[in-house]
């Protein structure tokens, strides 16, 4: 199976390489995947942020007694307002992020960018399209992801099955995998965590994955395309493309 | 690759009614989750917006409509997956028709005219509206004493942001810009807002007026979240409590449902609306 193309991109702050190749990337068909600590786009509170911020500014100071939620939420925002800037050759500060009744985000009156965001402690990661929706989500690889009861919950009896025939030590990562592919898989769609994650299923086969009902019967090929991928980091993340129709 | 032409928005409309006509046609016979009841009430409330807006502001010519509705309709189609749970996912049957629509609606939202859609609203900002544009004017001429308290203070937080598109209009943004665009984002979502309440001004009189209320409040309701204001109530609570409209309305043969092109409604999903 060949993996659909996703450009991986290290993004610490503005700038730097990854402006550049982003835009054609995404122009060339691909979804981009950008990924950074969210400490390399920290911004202070003040006029600057308040103006980034625009109506989400609210937002931002009602997670006051959160000072962590609150510096990543800056960050993302800043992270994803520099991202499309450099993608539309805009000014970050004119560009202002909605979201629509399920909390499905996109940029007011520049959706036809696909976006998604995904955090997982200090790393921030950013999935674009030009071509359709798209969800994102990561993990640190390592947590204990396979405990008997989350996996009961969130998993197909054949997605129980497939985890059953692999080696203990190896569980844990691959249960992160199919996690972080429901996570995306629903925020493509814009439901979240409102969709029950044993509702569906997924085959993993190297960094591509296969779209299950919940009796493990593939779903019709060509609707989605889903990838997971190991980061250098240390971390999965796991994106879910919606195919339009062709001619 | 050939590129597929546009769909209308009024074949935009007939695939999101179709896909909430599957979506309750693989439930039925049972009793829906609260958030899948409130997924049906959902979409049936953006269709109804999406029927106002059409009525009201040129159908098929609609530049609105036209920018609007992809995401409107993709939006809710989306979230009907929560009503259908596993079912979403078959190959067969309604979950299968089902998904077919959602794709369309998916095709129309990342078509390549998406540009040329959004350009066609941009060019109506250029001053402030006036004359026949539905924004001149305030959304509504009912005295505020005379509206129930929910829909009191959400006009309220619309009328301000209407006034705050119009000034914003009235500076003349540069045609090409990002701020340009976010503003032909909250232009179409406000005149979508008008349009669901001339129609209920027309209809509120007579019979069913609590209900006709209900949906009128529930559809500004998300069109006051889009535009990131405070809503009336939670969401799934407010669509939640129009699921039995929404099953009312796919019991009835609809004008464009029974007018659907061959080709965008496969026969399971024809059979489903007696077309």
């Amino acid at each position: 199976m060949t993996a659909p193309a996703v450009t991986y991109l290290r993004a610490d702050g503005p700038g730097g390489a990854w402006t550049e190749a982003a835009g054609p990337a995404l122009r060339a068909g691909t979804s981009v995947v950008l990924y950074a600590s969210a400490g390399s786009w920290s911004v202070p509170d003040g006029p600057g942020l308040r103006a980034l911020l625009g109506r989400e500014y609210e937002r931002y100071r009602a997670a006051g007694h959160r000072p962590a939620a609150r510096a990543r939420f800056a960050a993302s925002r800043r992270l994803v307002k520099h991202a499309a800037a450099a993608v539309l050759d805009v000014p970050a500060d004119d560009l202002e992020l909605a979201r629509g009744p399920a909390g499905r985000p996109y940029l007011r009156g520049c959706d036809r960018l696909g976006l998604s965001l995904s955090h997982t402690g200090d790393l921030l990661v950013l999935a674009l399209s030009l071509h359709g929706a798209i969800g994102a989500d990561v993990e640190a690889l390592g947590r204990s992801g396979c405990r008997a009861l989350l996996a009961q919950r969130a998993c197909t009896a054949s997605e129980l099955a497939n985890l059953r025939v692999l080696p203990p030590p190896e569980r844990g990562d691959a249960m992160l995998r199919l996690w972080t592919l429901k996570e995306a898989y629903t925020k493509a769609l814009g439901v979240g965590t409102a969709l029950p994650f044993h509702t569906f299923g997924f085959r993993v086969e190297g960094t591509a994955a296969v779209l299950h009902d919940d009796n493990g019967e593939p779903v019709r090929p060509g609707e989605w395309t889903f990838t997971t991928h190991r980061l250098g980091t240390g971390h999965v993340v796991s994106t879910a493309s919606a195919r339009p129709p062709g001619p | 690759m050939r590129t597929l032409a546009a769909p209308s928005p009024a074949q935009l409309m007939v695939h999101a009614d179709l896909a909430l006509r599957s979506a309750l046609a693989a439930v039925a016979g049972t009793e829906p989750s609260r958030l899948g009841r409130a997924a049906a009430g959902a979409a049936y409330l953006d269709l109804w917006a999406g029927d106002r807006l059409l009525r009201a502001d040129g159908g098929n010519h609609s530049a609105v409509a036209r920018f609007l509705l992809p995401r409107l309709l993709m939006e809710s189609v989306d979230t009907l997956s929560v009503l259908l749970g596993e079912r979403a996912q078959r190959n067969t049957g309604p979950g299968a028709a089902y998904r077919e629509h959602a794709r369309w609606l998916h095709q129309a939202m990342w078509h390549p005219d998406h540009r040329a859609r959004l350009d066609a609203v941009t060019a109506r900002l250029g001053g402030p509206p006036t004359g026949e544009d539905r924004l001149a004017r305030p959304l509504t001429s009912v005295r505020p004493a005379a509206l129930p308290l929910d829909l009191h203070a959400l006009l309220d937080a619309l009328e301000r942001e209407r006034r705050a598109v119009v000034g914003a209009c009235a500076l003349a943004p540069e045609r090409d810009s990002a701020g340009n665009w976010a503003l032909a984002d909250r232009y179409a979502l406000l005149t979508a807002a008008a349009a669901c309440l001339d129609g209920w001004r027309g209809a509120g009189r007579g019979r069913r007026i609590t209900s006709d209320r209900d949906r009128l409040v529930a559809a500004l309701s998300r069109i006051a979240i889009r535009l990131g204001l405070e809503p009336v109530g939670p969401d799934t609570e407010l669509s939640g409590a129009l699921f039995g409209e929404a099953v009312a309305h796919c019991r009835r043969p609809t004008a464009p449902a029974r007018t659907a092109p061959a080709r965008t409604a496969p026969v399971g999903a024809r059979r489903l609306v007696g077309a």
